[in-house]
């Protein structure tokens, strides 16, 4: 008899201290990784900020940056136009690519502060207002993406194909665009929606 | 990539003795290569001295054939008429080796290997 009350007393204590355990555990587990904070500034990093003046759309924007910042991160982190993606960071994918005083570049491998007085065109810029560039609307005619990532490249870029005018045919088309790659294999969308607003300029 | 002190260059002789005085500066062009290594911290220049407002960008006939300024973009060097009529290797070549917004964005500064063989036969062969 005074056995089976130990059991008993034993199994209550098991169960009520796996539940405990439970409760206490529930808040962890809601978190798949420790959320890490932000890098505090140095000195040396605070000392070395430069003016820069960026023309973006038409719009001034005043920054006070690192100069090792790249024109990509200066549009998307501290101007806040994140239309443009950071693909490969490394000039290999073209997601990266904008419009410099009318030229196609790829803005992940040139420094902001070397882009001061230019005018630069991103994606958020090629329309007016409501009105889409007619590069824009030909890639949704012709569904010329699937997730969209290297999207905003692939218009900024063929915008500069068009400008440049050295691209008439399909094969010219291609190679020409061969610096903006696709991993969902748009390709042959876009080079159809590239034809339309090329037809269309003339 | 390590800290540098950048300046933009406005005369050709400055920017010459600056670089020639410190040893650890750079020159800096398009950008497409040495931007790459920087951020591999491959390249470590403590200065990049920005030539890009410097006048090196003609494609001009000589008595000896053609000079190309260092500052020259890829894509406007190849597809100059001069170039295409007298040099028609050079256009292809350069096409060939650069995607377009490399060629539109690179200059003949920092040079590929390709091409600087390619520019010495031009610069050595009779023809030129």
């Amino acid at each position: 008899m005074k056995l089976r009350s130990k059991r008993r007393r034993f199994g209550q204590l098991m169960i009520a201290s796996t539940f405990v355990t439970a409760i206490a555990n529930f808040p962890k587990r809601t978190f798949a990784q420790k959320k890490l904070s932000p890098p505090t500034p140095t000195s040396s990093m605070e000392a070395s900020s430069v003016s820069v003046k960026l023309r973006v759309n038409g719009a001034e924007h005043a920054l006070e940056i690192d100069p090792r910042v790249t024109l990509l991160d200066a549009l998307r982190e501290r101007i806040g136009l994140t239309g443009t993606k950071k693909g490969c960071d490394h000039r290999q994918c073209g997601a990266c690519t904008v419009l410099v005083d009318g030229r196609r570049i790829n803005s992940c491998l040139t420094l902001a502060v070397m882009q001061a007085g230019a005018s630069i065109t991103t994606i958020e810029g090629l329309a007016q207002g409501d009105e889409l560039h007619p590069m824009q609307a030909a890639f949704i005619k012709h569904d010329g993406f699937q997730c969209g990532y290297c999207t905003p490249g692939q218009i900024c870029s063929a915008v500069g194909l068009l400008n440049e005018g050295h691209a008439k045919t399909d094969d010219e088309v291609r190679e020409l665009m061969s610096g903006n790659i696709c991993r969902c294999g748009a390709y042959p969308n876009i080079v159809n929606a590239i034809q339309e607003a090329r037809s269309q300029q003339t | 990539m390590k800290l540098f002190a950048y300046t933009r260059a406005t005369e050709q002789d400055v920017a010459v003795n600056t670089v020639s005085r410190n040893q650890s500066a750079k020159f800096i062009g398009g950008g497409t290569k040495l931007l790459d290594l920087m951020k591999e911290n491959v390249e470590q220049p403590n200065q990049l001295i920005d030539i890009n407002s410097l006048p090196l960008t003609k494609i001009e006939v000589t008595r000896n054939g053609v000079r190309i300024g260092a500052m020259a973009r890829n894509s406007d060097v190849a597809y100059n008429a001069i170039i295409q009529e007298r040099y028609p290797l050079l256009s292809q070549a350069l096409l060939a080796l650069c995607i377009a917004a490399t060629a539109e964005h690179g200059n003949s500064w920092r040079k590929l290997d390709a091409k600087d063989a390619l520019l010495l036969l031009l610069r050595h062969s009779d023809a030129v």
